[in-house]
């Protein structure tokens, strides 16, 4: 590919880097879906809580994985996680696919974007390999990319050297990346939008409820909610602030859409409700309105506590205790009426 | 949970038709890009799919897998006649093998839905690794999604697979057409792409595993929808027909490749119907 290739894509900003990705591919490919129904048809509520495997500190995280495959898969698309040990081959692929089908979806380190790590003050703890832009342009003379981020409010230039180095990612707790790229086969013709919604949440309700492992789903919800405050015993007091900060960003400002992806659900929710004609979903939705308050509650308590571990949600307040067990009740209740809808549908 | 080559084809594969003629021929029976991962979704596990940096910390992290997990490890292997003999040798050149020891010396796999243990020497098993950077481990807790919503979740794919197809390559009814319109009207084409094909499924193109599929999981499905089995076992009799003639290299009549078609557009807009 020679001179200067630009697709004619309409970036929109957005909560989340994986949703807004899916929602503007998606939309350059003419189907045209929110942001909350990129999150509910790719299954994305969830929960992670896992210690990384080579730094002492905990990921904690308010989505699922995956929901790039599980969207692609409800709305009848096919999408393919590619790799090459070599950069330049792997661009090579990535300039093939961008020509052949168009924006490219591509991970990388969020510690190493720039702007998204200086934005946030992303904490190098919280480095992951799963922070997904879109390739939508490249300057063959300049040898630059043009780049799509979720929090950018236009398209951005950038010199793939640049772009290679956060293509690499190894030093966080996990989810590494190796010049990683997706490979997106679109259908014929996209499946109905009320079939892609209930197979979005028939599968996210199996994933929270039967999680593959104690880091995921509930079985991490309840690790973690029944556990927070007492970091404050397990952890030393520099750790617990960096830990207590990482957290306040994965649940908060990183990405979540505040709320630790419960609002955005919650839209979801709504938005599922008007096109099932489904009012329970509409209710629902209210009940996860009520939760993202209490994530946000509960993230407010770890930035405070960021700050001074005296303070905040290490205080010994008993109130904090009362704040996440009644999370943790209110999240099996919320899933329980959620299934009540989805056993409907079979 | 026991899965064999009916529930394979159903839940993995799926119903569906895909056929490339450029750069090489390449026809598949089913519907979907990966059925490895399709059955994993279907059933509730996830493939996590692995890319190591070289081939070397591939290996080492096998076996760092395998003592931590004590789960096998999938990986692509090219197929050796005298190795997997009972495998036929024309139906494919690669196929997948699980792993459950891989030491210095030697490596212990099953290959294909073969239950057979085998034992190889290192080196030579290390020479036929298709991709050695990549593998792959099935993970599950051991609870499966209900047999209800995944059967009726894998025929409604499949049935929008065969129906929709795929933009920018052939995939469903449209490659249908144009792979049986390719042997009607032309005499030079290599056969052994699609026997093979249609070997890997027992024959028929696997109308027969997809009519067993249906009949298995006759206690999940309206009963209409059921009895559509004997038109797949109908469809599976004429892919036959027409397997014998490719094999003996002579150019099928108009008739029977306009009844495979019809046949298949039938059997998938019944589908759609009976599924509602």
């Amino acid at each position: 590919m020679t001179g200067v290739f630009k697709l004619d894509y309409r970036h929109e900003r957005g909560m989340n880097c994986t949703t807004t990705s899916m929602m503007n591919v998606f939309r350059f490919h003419g189907f045209d879906l929110s942001e909350e129904l990129c999150l509910g048809i790719g299954a994305g509520l969830g929960f992670t809580y896992v210690r990384g495997l080579r730094v002492p500190f905990y990921l904690v995280f308010g989505r699922s994985d995956d929901l790039e495959i599980n969207v692609s898969r409800a709305v009848g698309a096919h999408l393919s996680l590619c790799s090459d040990t070599d950069p330049r081959a792997a661009w090579r692929e990535v300039l093939d696919e961008l020509r052949t089908t168009g924006p490219v979806l591509l991970d990388t380190d969020v510690s190493k974007m720039p702007y998204t790590a200086r934005s946030l003050a992303w904490p190098e703890i919280g480095s992951h390999g799963g922070h997904k832009i879109v390739v939508t342009g490249w300057n063959a003379d300049t040898e630059e990319a043009e780049v799509c981020d979720y929090l950018w409010p236009r398209a951005r230039w950038i010199p793939v050297q640049e772009l290679f180095r956060a293509w690499v990612s190894d030093s966080g707790p996990m989810m590494r990346t190796y010049h990683f790229w997706y490979r997106l086969v679109l259908p014929g013709r996209y499946s109905e939008l009320p079939d892609a919604i209930r197979e979005g949440v028939r599968t996210n309700l199996f994933r929270m409820r039967e999680p593959w492992n104690k880091f995921f789903g509930v079985e991490a919800l309840k690790a973690f909610l029944l556990g927070v405050t007492g970091w404050r015993y397990s952890l030393p007091p520099e750790r617990l602030r960096v830990q207590a900060y990482s957290t306040y960003v994965a649940l908060e400002i990183g990405g979540s859409g505040k709320g630790a992806f419960r609002r955005m659900y919650a839209r979801f929710l709504r938005e599922a409700a008007a096109i099932l004609g489904e009012p329970e979903l509409g209710a629902l939705a209210e009940a996860y309105v009520e939760l993202a308050r209490r994530w946000s509650a509960l993230a407010e308590l770890l930035r405070q506590a960021s700050e001074d571990p005296e303070r905040g949600l290490f205080s010994g307040d008993t109130a904090h205790d009362v704040l996440t067990r009644d999370l943790w009740r209110g999240e099996l209740a919320a899933l329980d009426r959620l299934q009540s809808v989805a056993e409907r549908w079979d | 949970l026991q899965v064999d080559a009916v529930d394979c084809f159903g839940l993995g594969g799926g119903l569906g038709f895909s056929y490339s003629a450029r750069p090489a021929p390449l026809l598949l029976g089913y519907g979907c890009l990966d059925p490895m991962e399709e059955l994993a979704i279907a059933v509730g596990a996830w493939v996590d799919q692995k890319h190591s940096t070289c081939r070397d910390a591939a290996i080492q992290e096998m076996r760092d897998h395998l003592t931590r997990e004590n789960t096998p490890v999938i990986v692509p292997l090219r197929l050796a006649g005298d190795c997997e003999v009972e495998i036929d040798a024309t139906a494919a050149s690669r196929t997948f093998a699980s792993v459950t020891e891989l030491g210095e010396a030697s490596v212990v796999y099953r290959v294909g839905s073969s239950d057979t243990l085998r034992k190889l020497s290192f080196a030579p098993w290390l020479e036929r690794l298709d991709e050695p950077r990549r593998w792959a481990v099935v993970i599950s807790n051991g609870r499966f999604t209900a047999v209800r919503t995944r059967v009726r979740g894998a025929l409604r794919r499949g049935v929008h697979r065969m129906t929709a197809g795929w933009r920018n390559r052939l995939g469903g009814t449209a490659a249908l057409a144009a792979f049986l319109s390719g042997l009607s009207s032309s005499s030079k084409i290599d056969h052994q792409p699609t026997l093979a094909a249609s070997a890997q499924l027992g024959g028929g193109l696997g109308r027969a595993l997809f009519a067993a599929f249906l009949e298995r999981h006759a206690e999940h499905l309206p009963a209409d929808l059921v009895r559509l089995a004997a038109h797949f076992r109908e469809l599976d009799a004429e892919w036959r027909r027409l397997e014998a003639i490719l094999a003996e290299d002579l150019r099928p009549g108009a008739f029977l490749l306009k009844q495979i078609e019809d046949g298949e557009i039938e059997g998938a807009v019944r589908m759609r119907e009976h599924l509602g």
